[in-house]
């Protein structure tokens, strides 16, 4: 059997006055839920995502600040000199007035007479690039003097900026000639983010730099006028530019 | 027995019973607004506590500083970046200082009439007016490939004699390791 209900205005105003004394304990507790399940839960869920967030941030500014400290005690005359040396030792372009430096001087160093010469340059718009991924600029030499000449000639020319390897060559009597390549490279973007530490120059690069002061042909200076951004790239000329 | 009832007696039992509930239910809803509250302020309190706002103004700051150095750090990088293809080239480069100390094992007795080489190999025309040191020089050359050293082998193209001048022309040629 059914039983029904009449909620006419009579019966609500009775059960308003019989239970108006619970409605703000029951409102505040249900806002109090709320504000609980919808505010405070997620807070604290987010906690945990934001010790994380911390952490990686602290990790970022200890790089900066790493970045910072190794930046501000680099010496700039080391440093203009060291970039000036790697940059006669491996140009960044085919370095004409470079490579005949420094066969002049191997030459002069070694005590040879230079012959006839042929730079080989081919295409300018393409690049000859060998096994090691660098393109190259291959020069055609003779010189008068035999087969001790020749490797006193070589031994200089490997030890003379710009950074060369002998191809082949050959002695006969008192003429000797020789295929050299002389390497180059364009310069790369440069591309730093702040927050990547900067490492100093490994030991075995640091002894090679050491090593490429004592080379020859290393008097003239790169007019290269760094103008590098920390995320943009350096704007340079080149020897003939 | 008697037939009274005290109705308003049991009236104020009811409302004390009321009342009581009602504080009952009143403080209950105090203490859920108060953990709230609590909650809220500890909440708060961590937020700015671990707050990366105050991380991120020091990161702003040493960026800036480090932008004032930009011409240092791209100088660096493209030191670093050179130093390294040099030491590649350096290394896989041809080195040719095995062709002196071949050169070397060739006694004074002996001319070098002509030499060529490349990254392969190397080749020899010599010439002598007596065939004994050009036996010890292929000896010598053969004690090199035995004991894989600068070179792997060895081939003698040819050995001649001019009847005229009376000298003995060698032509060799031998493949580095």
């Amino acid at each position: 059997m059914k039983k029904s209900f009449n909620l006419d205005s009579e019966a609500l105003k009775i059960i308003y006055k019989q239970y108006k004394g619970y409605l703000l304990p029951a409102g505040l507790v249900l806002v109090s839920l709320l504000l609980f399940f919808y505010l405070i839960i997620p807070q604290i869920a987010g906690f945990t995502d934001l010790q994380k967030q911390m952490e990686i941030e602290n990790q970022k500014l200890a790089a900066i600040n790493s970045n910072l400290n190794y930046l501000s005690g680099v010496d700039t005359n080391s440093l203009n000199s060291n970039f000036n040396t790697v940059n006669l030792v491996l140009p960044k372009e085919k370095d004409f007035v470079g490579i005949m430096g420094a066969v002049a001087q191997a030459a002069g160093n070694a005590s040879v007479s230079l012959g006839d010469y042929e730079l080989k340059v081919g295409d300018l718009a393409v690049t000859g690039t060998n096994l090691k991924g660098f393109p190259y600029l291959e020069i055609d030499l003779r010189i008068t003097g035999d087969s001790s000449d020749l490797i006193r000639f070589m031994e200089e020319l490997q030890k003379t900026a710009p950074i060369s390897e002998t191809i082949s060559g050959g002695t006969s009597g008192s003429s000797s000639s020789l295929t050299v390549r002389f390497y180059y490279e364009s310069l790369p973007p440069v591309s730093l983010a702040s927050d990547t530490t900067i490492k100093p120059i490994s030991s075995d690069n640091d002894s090679l730099l050491r090593s490429l002061l004592s080379w020859g042909n290393l008097e003239r200076t790169v007019p290269i006028v760094a103008q590098g951004t920390v995320s943009g790239e350096l704007n340079s000329s080149g020897p003939f530019q | 027995m008697s037939n009274d009832i005290n109705l308003i007696t049991h009236k104020d039992d009811q409302s004390l019973i009321e009342l009581k509930k009602l504080k009952i239910v009143r403080n209950i809803s105090f203490v859920f607004a108060g953990v709230i509250v609590l909650f809220s302020i500890v909440i708060f309190i961590a937020n700015n506590a671990f707050s990366t706002s105050g991380i991120k103004s020091k990161e702003e700051s040493a960026i800036n500083q480090i932008a004032m150095l930009k011409d240092k750090s791209a100088k660096l990088f493209v030191v670093d970046n050179r130093i390294a293809s040099i030491s590649k080239i350096i290394k896989e480069r041809n080195n040719y200082s095995s062709i002196s100390s071949l050169i070397s094992l060739v006694p004074s007795d002996v001319k070098i009439n002509n030499i060529s080489f490349d990254k392969k190999g190397i080749s020899f025309n010599l010439i002598s007016s007596s065939l004994l040191p050009l036996d010890g020089l292929i000896n010598k050359f053969i004690d090199k490939t035995t004991k894989k050293e600068i070179i792997k082998n060895l081939t003698i193209n040819s050995l001649t004699i001019n009847q005229k001048t009376g000298s003995y022309y060698l032509s060799m040629n031998a493949d580095f390791l």
